[in-house]
This record gives C-alpha cells, structure tokens and sequence, in this order.
C-alpha cells in the first residue's frame, strides 16, 4: 500500500524497476478476429452494389491479470461495417476498457463491464457480435460477497450505443444467496436451494410536449432455483413500472377514431401505461438415458431499454430468454422464432430418451430420441382505454405467434457410421415475427438426414440432405419461398483442414425468377486456437437469431475471408 | 455473532439500496395533453426546425410515421419543416410494384448512407445527435423538435421564388441574415418539395396491409445545390451581416409546379467531428 501511495505522489522514476518485475508476473491474453468481405453485385437474389467493394469488421482484446487486478481493452474496427451490421458502427478505436480488482470480499470494476441479473429478464448487458449487439455498460460495479453463499452486487453506468452511451442513466442491485452455503448444517443436504432478487433503474428526463413520461423507470424480480436428485425447478417473476416507449409503437394501437381498439399495429401516438410483469418456470428431470423438461414463459409488456426512444436491438435492459429450441439445420433457420417482449405466452416440453444398446430398437449402440414441443401466442388482452389494458394471466389468445413440433433419432449405424434423422413441423407467423404484412402463418414440414462416415483414421465425411414442404393460408396475400431442398458435404482432412460445400435451392419459389440456388464452398484450417476460413458464397436474405434475438441479413454474393486467433 | 451483525448490516444496505434501485415514477391520468404550446411570440425571428422523415412506398410502419411529423407540424405551427425523403430498401418501387413509381432521388439516397441510416421510418432533427445518433426513432422526434425548439434563432432565413411555366423554370432567392457569428462551414440547402401524388404505399394498419391510392405530402423532389449546398461565406458571417442568394431549377415534367414548396435551410459542418448540423429552415409555395 504504501509502495502504491508513493507512486501516486508522483514518484514513479523510484516505482518503475519494481512496478515492471511485477508486471512480468502477470498474465497477458486475449484474443483477435478479423472478417472481411468482397461483394459482387448479383442483382437476380437482390444483393445491390456495394460501393467499397469489400467491408471488414474486426478486434482484438487485450486483458492482463495481475493476483487479483485485471485490466484490459478491446479495439474494434468496422471499415466499413459489413453488409447487414448498423452503419452507425462505422470506424475504428477502442471500444471497451476496464480495470478491476477482486478481492475476497469487495470487488469494483470501473468502466465497461458485462452483467447479467439472473436470467436477464430485468438486466443484461452482453455482446452479442454475430447479431452486431453490444449494450455494455461503462460505469462502475461494486461486488460484495458478505458470507459464503451471499453475495450483492451493485451497477451504475449508461450502455454503449454504437460508438456512443446511451440517453439513460442504469443503476441496479443484485443479491444472490445459495442456502446450503449460508445456512448452517444445510451443507450436506440433499435439497439444494438457491434464491436472488435484482433491482434495476432507468432515468431519463422527458420534455414530450404532450405525453406525462415517467423520468424514472423502475424494474425488479425475485427467483429460486431448487434441485433435488434428478429433479431440478427454476422460477422467476419480474415485474417493471410503466414504461411508455419506442416499442409500444410495434404493439400497442390505442383506439381509433371511432373508439375500436387498434392492436398490434403500428400507432406512434400509441403509448401503453401497463406496468410490466414476466413469469419463467422450468422443470427438469434427468437420469441415465433419460431426460425431460417443461418450461413456461409468460411476458407482458418487458422490453425495457436504456432509452425509451431507442428500437430494434438497441440499448436493451431486458433479456427475454426463448423458449423455442433454437434450430441450427440451415432450413429450420428460414423461420426462427424471436421473443416478442411486449407480450406472448409460451410452453415447451422436451423428452430425450436413449433406447439402451444391444435392445431390439436401440441397436447395437444404442438409439438417441429426441421430442420436442413448443407453442407461442399472444396475450389475452382487452384495451381499457386507448392507454391501457388488462391482460389474463392464464389465457392465450387464438394469435399464434410460433409452433414447433420436431422430433430428432440419432443413431451410430457401425463402428464408422453415425446417423440423424429429424422431422419439423413448424406453423410460423411471420407478419408478427418480421414485422411484415400479408404472408399470415406458414406452416413448414421439414425433413433432416445427418450422416457422418469415418473414412479412415484422418478422414471422415459428413453429409446432410434437408428438404422443407411450406403452405401458407389462403387468407395470405404475399407469397412466401415455396419449397426448398437442400444438400452439404463437409470432408475433414486431419484435425487442421476441413472442405465444406452446400446448396439451397429455392425450386418450389412461385416466382419462377427467384427459383434460386444459393450456395457457399468454404474451406477452413484450424490450428490450436488459430482459424483461417476462405468462402465463396451467395447467400439469401434472411433472418439470424440468437438466443431469440434477431438481425436481418441482406442478400450478398462474394467472397468471405475470416481469421481469428487467441492468445 | 461479528457475522451476525455483519449480514445485518449488509441486509441494512441492501433493503436501502433496494428502495433507492427501484424508485419509479408513477404516471396517473391524464397521460395525454393536447400539447398547447401557448401563442407564438412574433416579436423576434423564431427558431424553424427541419425534420426529416426518412421513408420509403414499400414501408409498413412509415404512413403512420408521418402522421407523427404532421402532429408535430400541427403542434408548432410556422416552427416546423418537414421533408418526407423516400431512400433506401424499403423505398425500392420493387417492395410493392414492380413497375411502379420510383421516389427515391440520388441526393435522397447520399443522405441516407451519409447520416447511416439502415431501417425506416427514421428521421433527424435538426440533425442534432440524440443519445450517440443523429438518426433517431419516430418516438424520439416530439421531444427532439421540443428541445430544438428552446434554442434561440441564429440565423433569419428569408425564402422568395417566381416560377416561369413555359420554361418550367423555378427561381429562388434566399436571404439570410446572421442573429450570431455564423463559421465559415456554414452552408445553405434549397429544397423542392412536392404534395399530392397519388400511388400505392404499404401500410400495416390497412387490410391487406396497403393503401392503393395514399396521397403523398412534402415529398423531397430535387435539390437546387446538390446534397450539402453551397457555403455562405467562405470567411463565416459576422452577427447582422446579410447575404443574398439566387437558385434556379428547371422542374421536371412529371412535377406539378402548384403542388410544389421551396425548402431553405442553413446548416453548419463541424470539421472536428464531421457532423452537419441544421440551424434554420424556412418554407414557401412555390410562387410566393
């Protein structure tokens, strides 16, 4: 401490020698990835010319710990962003820089930190770099751990907005507290219990000329997590003050001229008042072979950002986990499902179940069969007045937003063949889920063969063939793809190189000019934690979701160069 | 018991905490206002704010955007300019007619990649930057007219045309005179606006989700002096120094003179930051 003081007075010539032998006690890491692409117009998919001709995004992280110090920056540079990216990401510099101390008992971290409050229904600050998201905050975070098993921590800062901060001010409080380790002689039990409650606070001054918006948005929850054996259950419940904003323009009309209530529908002048409140149970039950879960979500009006003015993926304070199984079959991702915060009700249920080996069914290694269910609408809700409205809590209205019906068999043929087959049956609204008009709900049957063959020691081949059978009903009045049929081939040599190539091929598309094949040939070598991936693709237009989070992707052709490396 | 009094303690804190972390502001009837903004003092040059509203034929959710931009025009009358500018995807005639109008304009198209825009409806006001962006949410475009609306006018732009039909020729003077210091990157915008053409624009909130005959107001046509205008003086404007510009345009054959406005403005560029910010706007009829 008093080497420090001394420093601080401005002795640094005296502090060096010292200051650079612990330095080389530290740890330097981090990690870098560069994406560049060159674009061809290819005006038959509707890729337009990009001007530059090529765009990058790229960065680097630098992180260096030192005992319990760390402290580290990231450059980011997007020259200019690529196709599908926000622009206002254009240009370069250092986005993202912290310092941190932990200690036993009381860490702070100052300027930009990550944080998540349970499962993010009231606060998540992530980046999310496929979908162009990064809310971090840049502020100050205090962690205190008062006991074993008790731990608070406190935030305060605004979020980045591209290469700015956001309008309104975050401040939020955390406590999470695992039973067994807090309360005395519940070390041994067989019930484990962990509970948490998180505060969470916006301000942002209003000066709306005709709206009363509130300056200070308040939002908080309560949780439990209890496991027993096999058995596992997790609930919580969130709840927000009202929250007037951008968002209630995609979701709440108000009333028309004549009084009728006008929902779902895009209303500027339409502000909602509700408070907010969302409900998360999971249970779950696993054992040998066996595993199963049931899940619900219910969410009313929980988009809360750090601006109230701010839309898409901007600036957001909630994360609203999916409840969907997220789809990776590259024709189950034409209809991915993404959370719709200001209401939906939702249930899954999942079962996978291993037929034993050496059984007439499972075969001589066994069978893997996996169902899965799940079903989203939207509230049940009457408009009270054109700024209100009450909403059920068990009801769901006959909307629907999302259903998923799949079933998954994964089975190892030999000693050199594993095989999957799986079935989709998906009704998906994609008015509500793209912010579209006149397509309805299109119902899509897909089938999936996954085959992998050994070829020898170095060798193996994977192929996939994918096929989607799509209807839309006849209410609808703009067509959606059709049917497309799908084929990869992906050869790994060794554990370095890896030659992939597959072809979407639109043939069911009304439209007989857009009877497209979209297509991609990638080769990638991977040493350690060294990646260099060459592509030549063309690719649709289309949706990229994660975590129920989305971003469109404009149509592109070209080619695509990726390295990334970490240290 | 020194963990005991610890955890109570810290339990202290953290209720406090609690308390102070969700303090929410409770709103109670009326939410809404008819926003009288009180009379309009005509003793001195008012600030005009430019809005514009990014938007395309082929946009949802823009119609109702738009109606926002004509509440605001309606709030403060006389202090509001606004330009509907059809640029980007979603003004792509393809979007709803293949063989259908095109509104989109080369000047139209620059400022929308210049200033970033990727979705519609969007818009600036002012071209002020709002929480890190100069393109902001129609949500956002009440408050931030309100906010340019308390600064004082630092300019007085005076706007007069004359239109020759035989040769479709439009003649526009603008007179400007600095209220302040006025830097040498301040430039000045002429606009020609155009109000009802009729054609098919899409909107979510009609069945079918499209209006076959929407009337399309303040319509940015063509620019007299090209997407950043011309500089005012190449020293800046000292406080009540005057000057006098003249613009002409030959209209195109598809636009009705009488359904045509002339839009100035005097913006300044910030070579620091790159920024362009607008100061003033006016508006008149094309003729007037």
């Amino acid at each position: 401490m008093r080497k420090v003081g001394l420093c601080l007075l401005g002795l640094a010539a005296a502090c060096l020698p010292t200051q650079a032998q612990e330095l080389s006690q530290g740890r330097l890491s981090g990690n870098a990835q560069v994406d560049a692409q060159y674009y061809v117009q290819d005006t038959v998919i509707g890729a337009e010319d990009v001007p530059q001709d090529g765009l990058m995004n790229a960065f680097m992280n630098l992180n260096y710990a030192l005992g319990d110090f760390n402290a580290g920056v990231r450059y980011e540079a997007y020259l200019d962003p690529l196709l599908g990216f926000d622009p206002r990401f254009q240009g370069q510099g250092i986005s993202y820089r912290f310092a941190e101390y932990s200690g036993d008992v009381v860490g702070v971290t100052v300027g930009n930190f990550y944080e998540q409050f349970g499962s993010g229904l009231v606060f998540r600050s992530y980046e999310e770099r496929q979908l162009g998201i990064d809310n971090a905050m840049d502020g100050l975070r205090v962690r205190v751990n008062a006991l074993d098993g008790l731990q608070f921590t406190g935030i305060i800062g605004k979020q980045r907005s591209y290469w700015n901060l956001g309008a309104g001010l975050v401040r939020g409080l955390n406590a999470e507290a695992d039973l067994n380790a807090l309360i005395p002689g519940m070390e041994e039990s067989d019930v484990a219990i962990q509970l948490g409650a998180s505060a969470v606070n916006r301000f942002q001054a209003s000066n709306h000329p005709k709206y009363s918006l509130p300056d200070n948005v308040g939002a908080g929850s309560v949780r439990a997590n209890i496991s027993y054996g096999g058995f596992n259950i997790f609930a919580e419940f969130a709840f927000k003050s009202q929250d007037p904003s951008a968002s209630d323009q995609y979701f709440w009309g108000g009333l028309d001229s004549t009084g009728s209530p006008v929902a779902a529908e895009f209303n500027p002048s339409g502000y909602s008042f509700n408070r907010g409140n969302a409900q998360l149970v999971t249970a779950t039950y696993s054992e040998r072979g066996l595993g199963v879960s049931l899940s619900m979500k219910r969410l009313d009006r929980m988009d809360f950002r750090s601006d109230r003015n701010a839309t898409v993926n901007d600036l957001t304070m909630s994360f609203l986990p999916p409840l969907t199984k997220q789809h990776t079959y590259r024709l189950a991702t034409l209809y991915p499902y993404a959370t719709q915060p200001n209401g939906e009700f939702g249930l899954q249920g999942e079962v996978t179940y291993t037929i034993p080996r050496g059984s007439s069914l499972g075969g001589k290694y066994g069978t893997t069969v996996n169902v899965n269910f799940a079903q989203v609408t939207a509230l049940d809700t009457s408009h009270v007045d054109a700024y209100t409205y009450e909403s059920q809590f068990m009801g769901n209205s006959d909307d629907l937003f999302f259903r998923d019906f799949n079933v998954e068999i994964s089975r190892k043929l030999n000693s050199d063949v594993k095989a999957m087959l799986s079935f989709f049956h998906l009704d998906y609204n994609k008015d509500v889920v793209e912010g579209k008009s006149g397509y309805g709900i299109i119902t899509a049957d897909i089938v999936v063969a996954d085959v992998l063959f050994n070829l020898s020691d170095d060798v193996s081949l994977r192929v996939e063939a994918q096929h989607v059978w799509e209807s839309q009903e006849e209410t609808a009045t703009e067509s959606n793809y059709g049917n497309w049929m799908y084929g990869l081939a992906e050869l790994t040599l060794g554990s370095n190189w890896f030659v992939t190539v597959f072809d979407e091929y639109n043939y069911g598309n009304e439209n007989e000019k857009k009877q497209l094949h979209y297509y991609t040939i990638q080769t990638t070598f991977v040493e350690g934690a060294q990646r260099v991936a060459l592509s030549w693709s063309r690719q649709r237009e289309g949706l990229v979701c994660v975590g129920g989070v989305c971003r469109n992707v404009p149509a592109s052709s070209g080619l695509a160069l990726s390295v990334s490396t970490s240290f | 018991m020194k963990n005991r009094m610890q955890t109570l303690l810290l339990m202290a804190i953290t209720t406090g905490s609690l308390l102070f972390m969700v303090s929410c502001d409770t709103v109670t009837e009326p939410y809404y206002s008819a926003g009288d903004t009180g009379p309009v003092d005509t003793s001195s040059v008012q600030k005009v704010v430019l809005l514009e509203d990014f938007t395309g034929i082929g946009c949802n959710n823009c119609p109702a955007a738009s109606e926002v931009a004509a509440d605001i025009a309606d709030t403060y009358p006389d202090q509001v300019v606004t330009v509907a500018i059809h640029a980007g995807h979603f003004a792509d005639p393809r979007q709803i007619d293949p063989g259908g109008v095109d509104y989109r304009t080369e000047v139209g198209t620059q400022l929308y990649n210049d200033f970033g825009f990727s979705s519609l409806p969007n818009g600036m006001v002012d071209r002020v930057e709002h929480a890190g962006s100069q393109v902001t949410s129609v949500s956002a475009w009440f408050e931030n007219v309100a906010s340019q609306l308390e600064l004082d006018a630092v300019a007085d732009v005076q706007v007069s045309s004359t239109y020759e039909e035989s040769s479709r020729t439009a003649d526009v003077t603008v007179g400007i005179e600095a209220l302040s210091v006025l830097p040498a990157t301040a430039q000045i915008s002429v606009w020609l606006l155009e109000s009802g053409m009729i054609s098919p624009q899409k909107d979510n909130r009609q069945p079918g989700g499209k209006v076959d005959d929407y009337v399309h107001k303040h319509m940015f046509r063509a620019s007299f002096n090209g997407a950043y205008g011309d500089v005012l003086s190449a020293t800046g404007m000292a406080e009540g120094e005057s000057v006098e510009v003249d613009f002409d345009l030959v209209l195109d054959e598809k636009f009705v003179a009488e359904n045509c406005s002339i839009v100035a403005f005097v913006h300044v560029y910030d070579e620091l930051t790159g920024e362009r910010t607008v100061l003033q706007a006016a508006e008149i009829h094309l003729g007037d």
